[in-house]
């Protein structure tokens, strides 16, 4: 960071002793007002800063500009939480930037006031405001607050489903892997073939006696893929369920679980093994992470550098099989689509639940109007999408059309009686007998897309964890 | 003073989150918080600077190849271990005897979900020893003794002042990519001290890093993991539908109505929710069916039926379509009407035919002794199987209904 000449001869002019120091590094190329305060350090400035009266304010505010806020832009922008927080949230390298540059700004006026409240206080070791460990903690918690009051914003944002279709579907911005999770997980044509190959191989290296059958088995359990009488198809389970399940023998339940682990590590190295050598596809098939038939208007500009008009009529042609139908629809030309894929892009049909979709869904997957979408929105919930029309929200032919573009109505599975841990109330979940401390702890981790996740986070004991696991399920999709 | 520190939940979630997203272990990203918060927690005076953002645990690709885990404490790498319920430590052997841990490593216990305090520090040489005799094992570990708690000044204050020790020098040759897909994915097979050159390039090279990302991206944990994941769901997906689908396809075995499922995946993706799915899958199940209760008929024009009346058409006008001669199709009609459900495909036999001619006042020598070749039996029996074939599809449109709804 280079400083203006103003800055420090202001400075020269507050602080003549220093003088010779400031020409050193001017001399030396270092023009940063911030290198000067780094080698006077925090005792002086601070001792400096005393000394003044009439000057103080104007040495603060260089203090402030030249110090702190040059120090926090640092040490925010190499923060990795932060960085994995914004990342997360799709937010691009210059934009992650430009944040953490206000960030720092914001920081700065505060740790201005701290060292202000300090000098009056006169206290002795008031100049550990300066200091950059103390500087460090500061921007430490500062961070702890900002994620966690944009954590709880989003967890409210997340109730309301009638989105502007201007608006990002901030079920795509919270977490990133939520389109992982299993009820809204779309699979290419492309994922399914590489799937089913998989399926075999592994029916395969399980009645193959030379393979260790143990580790394929907690592979099994803890993925719910159903390939042996012990797990539980669809059903991930945690580690500790595998220990029972699998009765894995250790003194104690750590143990156990430990060696659950160490099972689990044997068996992904020899599926990794298996599959390079036997099915060295499969990963290509997972690399791509746009579905065009999901991504907003702003995800297929930017990550895939489609032209507007080429996004418009992806938008009134949606949804797409596979990719190759963007080309037979008009979309884009033969010559595009190897660029797509390398940016990608896959298409993969993707469900949209009536009674619980975005307007912006309703508008850019459904092809609703505005007016239409909003109105649908206001009349949920509906219990067959027949109602569209006996309720003369849409026409027979509209009606149909949805359909098409992948309009359903989710029907309640049996999980959907259990309370939903990600989206009730402290109440009710204490009420369901969890206790207070750990509703909280909920609460404030929500949402939770695996029960493993869930169990790690809380690491409650087994009682509690049965309660939880029976009474609870993990919704994902809001509404 | 206790060392125990605690985690905010938010901050556990993040970690949780790229533990899951890196396949990285959820418990070395928790215990390198337990430290960075010690070390956040402790006296400004003393001066300890965290730089993260220096660290190879921040990159992706590091922590996915080889389970880096460190934090940077005033310039110095430290690792960051997790203390084990047999009151032991690991680390890749790949690592063990590099530079990358120099500073050996800072002993973690974690506590519940969310906690954990420093309880030691392995030095580089233990490291090292273990190693040594640790032979062909793809691990090393250390008993570590913890008596009580570290201290933690003591800890980081040896780290200003511990020599370092010599590690080799790399000047072997640079990976080339088929060597670091090898070094990611199976490891195993490439000998320890060229395992150990890779890591000394690894850290000492940002290139290199970036073209291990690049195969990490491809065979990491992560991404295995999601592919399991994904496989688990479309299991789910198939045999639900198997099991809604094969008691309404009486001539199908299980096998063979699951055989359809995944093929119409194949081609058509994975969302038995998407109208194109249940269209496709539907017909091609109708087929199957037809081609198994119907002997020596036109399947590929009954087929043809099945779509048309999945399209939405009638059964009896779709026929129409296809036989031109209307006293047949009302014929068929008339004995289609007098049969049972469970004649299904059967030909119609001399009585059948002769009681609809009864029943619609037709003279049987129109039909027999017409010129035509579609005006005779022939023409009856194919009208019949195509209204059969009808029927089935019509079943079908009711199946897809409840298809939907899996």
């Amino acid at each position: 960071m280079v400083s203006s000449p103003t800055d420090l001869q202001d400075f020269v002019q507050i602080a003549p002793e220093w003088r010779e120091l400031v020409r050193g590094l001017v001399g030396q190329g270092r023009l940063a007002i911030q290198e000067v305060f780094s080698q006077i350090g925090a005792q002086a400035i601070f001792a400096k800063a005393l000394s003044l009266t009439e000057e103080r304010g104007r040495f603060l505010v260089l203090v402030r500009d030249g110090y702190f806020q040059p120090l926090l832009f640092k040490m925010l922008s190499s923060n990795q939480n932060l960085r994995r927080f914004w990342s997360q949230r799709r937010m691009s390298a210059e934009d992650q930037r430009q944040h953490a540059m206000s960030f720092s700004v914001d920081l700065a006026h505060k740790m201005e006031g701290v060292l202000i409240k300090q000098l009056n206080l006169g206290a002795e070791d008031g100049f550990k405001v300066l200091l950059p460990a103390y500087i460090q903690r500061s921007v430490h918690n500062a961070i702890v607050d900002y994620i966690r009051q944009e954590w709880a914003w989003e967890r409210q944002t997340l109730q309301d489903l009638n989105l502007d279709p201007e608006q990002d579907d901030p079920r795509q911005v919270v977490a990133d892997d939520l389109r992982y999770t299993p009820e809204s997980q779309a699979l290419s044509s492309e994922q399914v073939t590489q799937l089913n190959e998989l399926r075999k191989h592994l029916v395969m290296m399980l009645a193959d006696p030379s393979f260790a059958r143990e580790p394929l088995t907690v592979l099994d359990c803890i993925f719910g893929m159903g390939l042996t009488e012990s797990s539980v198809l669809g059903q991930e389970m945690t580690m500790r369920e595998v220990c029972d399940r699998l009765n894995i023998p250790g003194e104690t339940p750590a143990r156990r679980i430990a060696r659950c682990q160490v099972l689990l590590d044997k068996g992904l190295d020899m599926v990794r093994q298996y599959i390079r050598e036997n099915l060295p596809g499969i990963v290509s098939a997972w690399q791509g992470d746009l579905n065009v038939n999901s991504a907003s208007r702003r995800e297929l500009s930017q990550q895939l550098g489609m032209t507007e008009g080429e996004v418009e009529r992806l938008v009134v042609n949606r949804q797409y099989r596979c990719l190759e139908d963007l080309v037979s629809r008009g979309v884009v030309k033969q010559a595009r689509l190897k660029d797509l894929k390398a940016r990608g892009a896959v298409a993969a049909f993707v469900p949209v639940d009536v009674n619980s979709c975005t307007v912006r869904d309703m508008v850019d997957i459904l092809g609703l109007d505005k007016q239409t979408a909003q109105r649908l929105a206001s009349e949920r919930p509906f219990t067959e999408l027949t109602a569209l029309v006996a309720r003369g929200l849409v026409d027979k032919q509209t009606l149909d059309k949805l359909v098409g573009r992948g309009a359903v109505l989710r029907v309640a599975s049996s999980e959907a009686r259990r309370i939903d841990l990600n989206r009730v109330d402290a109440g009710e979940i204490t009420g369901a007998g969890v206790p207070e401390q750990l509703a909280e702890k909920i609460i404030n981790g929500r949402p939770f897309l695996t029960w493993s996740e869930l169990e790690d986070f809380l690491g409650c004991d087994s009682a509690t964890w049965a309660m939880i696991r029976g009474k609870f399920c993990l919704g994902l999709v809001p509404g | 003073m206790s060392n125990r520190v605690e985690i905010a939940p938010e901050i556990v979630r993040l970690a949780q989150r790229r533990a899951r997203s890196v396949g990285a272990a959820f418990g070395l990203e928790l215990a390198r918080l337990v430290v960075e918060e010690s070390i956040l927690r402790m006296d400004p005076d003393e001066g300890w600077l965290l730089d993260s953002g220096d660290a190879y645990a921040a990159d992706d690709a590091m922590v996915q190849a080889l389970g880096v885990n460190d934090v940077v404490v005033n310039g110095c790498h430290l690792d960051v271990r997790v203390l084990e319920a047999d009151g032991s430590v690991r680390i890749a052997a790949a690592l063990a005897g590099t530079s990358y841990l120099s500073w050996g490593s800072v002993v973690v216990r974690l506590e519940g979900g969310g906690a954990g305090a420093i309880v030691g520090h392995v030095s580089a040489a233990a490291w090292q020893q273990a190693e040594r005799l640790g032979g062909a094992d793809p691990m090393v570990r250390v008993q570590v003794t913890v008596p009580c708690e570290a201290d933690l000044k003591e800890v980081f204050a040896g780290l200003s002042s511990q020599a370092v020790p010599g590690m080799p020098e790399t000047a072997g040759k640079r990976p080339d990519r088929h060597e670091l897909a090898a070094f990611v994915a199976q490891r195993q097979d490439i000998e320890i001290a060229r395992q150990r050159e890779i890591v000394e390039m690894l850290m000492n090279n940002p290139e290199l890093r970036e073209e291990l990302a690049d195969v990490t991206r491809l065979w990491s944990q992560g991404t295995l993991s999601r592919i399991l994941s994904a496989a688990a769901v479309w299991n789910s997906r198939v045999e639900r539908i198997v099991d809604a689908l094969t008691p309404k396809f009486a001539s199908l075995k299980r096998e063979d109505v699951r055989r359809v499922v995944l093929r119409t995946g194949e081609a058509l993706g994975g969302q038995p929710e998407s109208p194109y799915f249940r269209k496709a899958l539907l017909s091609s199940l109708a087929r199957e069916e037809l081609v198994r209760r119907v002997k020596g008929a036109d399947i590929a024009k009954l087929a043809l039926v099945v779509e048309k009346v999945l399209s939405g058409r009638s059964a009896e006008d779709t026929v129409k379509g296809f036989v031109k001669n209307r006293v047949a199709i009302d014929v068929a009609l008339a004995v289609k009407q007098g049969r049972s459900k469970m004649e299904g495909f059967m030909a119609a036999t001399a009585e059948e035919i002769g009681a609809a001619f009864q029943r619609l006042s037709l003279q049987p020598a129109y039909a027999t002794h017409s010129k035509e070749s579609e005006a005779g039996v022939e023409s009856i029996n194919e009208a019949l199987q195509m209204l059969e074939a009808g029927d089935v599809a019509e079943q079908i449109r009711q199946i897809d209904k409840e298809l939907s709804g899996i």
